[in-house]
C-alpha cells in the first residue's frame, strides 16, 4: 500500500520537488498509453499534443481552467519513463515499474512555486493522479463537471500539513 | 527565434521588466504585484528568460529574477535613426519658434 499523499522537498536552487508514489491496478503498457496517447491523456489531465520523441513539443491545455503548458519532451524511455519540461509547471517526470500484475507509478514535479501556491499545486497533481486511476478504471473525467470538491478536500489536507505548528 | 520586439509587444512582460528594473524579485513577489496567477507569471518569465531579457540568481534558497539589459540594444539600435528624425523635427520647431518670436 502506498501513501496517496505526495511528499515535498526543496532543492538548493529554491525549486520544489513534489513526489507522488502510487500502486495502480493496471499493467505498465496500459498506464504508458494513458500518459502518452493524447486521447487517453485528455481523460485525466488535459487536452494534449505530444510529439513523442526526445525534444518533441508538448502542449497541455487544462479543461478545468484556462492554463496552457508548453514545453518539450526531455526524457523518453518507453514504457518506463517520460519527462516533460514545461513553462508553467516545471519538469514533470512520470516513472513506471511493473509491480506484480499492476504498476508502481512515481510522479516527480520539479518547479519554482511561490509558497502561497504550494498547497493548491500539490492538491492539483494529487487529484490528477486520482483522475488517472479513475480513467484507467474506465471513468474519464467529465471536464465541464469536474469534481472540484475532491481537489478542495486534498487542498485542505496539504494546507494543514504545511501549517507551522504553533 | 522570437525577436526582442515580439517578446516586448506583450504588456505584462513589459510590466515585469519594469518591476525587475526597480529591484530583483522572486516569482511570488511578481505574482502579488501583477495580480496574475503563478502559471501566468511563470509563462511570461519563461519567454523573457528564453529571450535573454531576465535571468535568475540563487540566493540561499531563493530564486531572484533580474533584468538582463543586453538584448535591449537591438531595440535601441532600431530606434537610433528615429531619434535623429525626432531631433531634426525639434530643431525645425526651434527655428520656427525663433522666427515667430521676432515678429
Amino acid at each position: 500500500m502506498t501513501d496517496p499523499y505526495g511528499t515535498i522537498d526543496t532543492l538548493d536552487d529554491g525549486r520544489y520537488v513534489l513526489r507522488y508514489d502510487r500502486r495502480l491496478r493496471h499493467p505498465v503498457d496500459k498506464v504508458w498509453a494513458a500518459l502518452t496517447d493524447p486521447a487517453r491523456v485528455e481523460e485525466w489531465l488535459a487536452r494534449a499534443e505530444v510529439e513523442l520523441a526526445e525534444g518533441g513539443r508538448v502542449r497541455l491545455e487544462w479543461l478545468n481552467g484556462d492554463a496552457v503548458a508548453e514545453g518539450r519532451v526531455t526524457r523518453l524511455e518507453p514504457p518506463t519513463a517520460i519527462e516533460f519540461d514545461t513553462d508553467i509547471h516545471g519538469r514533470l517526470l512520470w516513472e513506471l515499474a511493473p509491480d506484480g500484475d499492476g504498476t508502481r507509478l512515481t510522479l516527480t514535479v520539479t518547479a519554482e512555486l511561490p509558497d502561497d501556491y504550494l498547497a493548491s499545486v500539490r492538491a492539483g497533481w494529487h487529484v490528477h493522479v486520482d483522475f488517472l486511476e479513475d480513467a484507467l478504471d474506465g471513468r474519464p473525467v467529465d471536464w465541464p463537471n469536474w469534481p472540484q470538491d475532491r481537489w478542495e478536500k486534498h487542498n485542505a489536507v496539504y494546507e494543514a500539513s504545511m501549517r507551522p505548528i504553533s | 527565434m522570437t525577436s526582442t520586439f515580439d517578446v516586448l509587444a506583450e504588456p505584462t512582460r513589459r510590466r515585469i521588466l519594469d518591476l525587475l528594473r526597480e529591484d530583483e524579485r522572486p516569482v511570488g513577489d511578481l505574482v502579488g504585484r501583477l495580480e496574475l496567477s503563478q502559471p501566468g507569471v511563470s509563462k511570461h518569465l519563461k519567454v523573457l528568460r528564453d529571450a535573454g531579457l531576465v535571468e535568475v540568481r540563487r540566493e540561499a534558497q531563493r530564486r531572484l529574477y533580474r533584468v538582463r539589459p543586453e538584448p535591449l540594444a537591438e531595440i535601441d539600435e532600431w530606434l537610433a535613426p528615429y531619434r535623429r528624425l525626432w531631433a531634426s523635427t525639434l530643431d525645425a520647431l526651434e527655428r520656427h519658434l525663433d522666427e515667430t518670436e521676432d515678429r
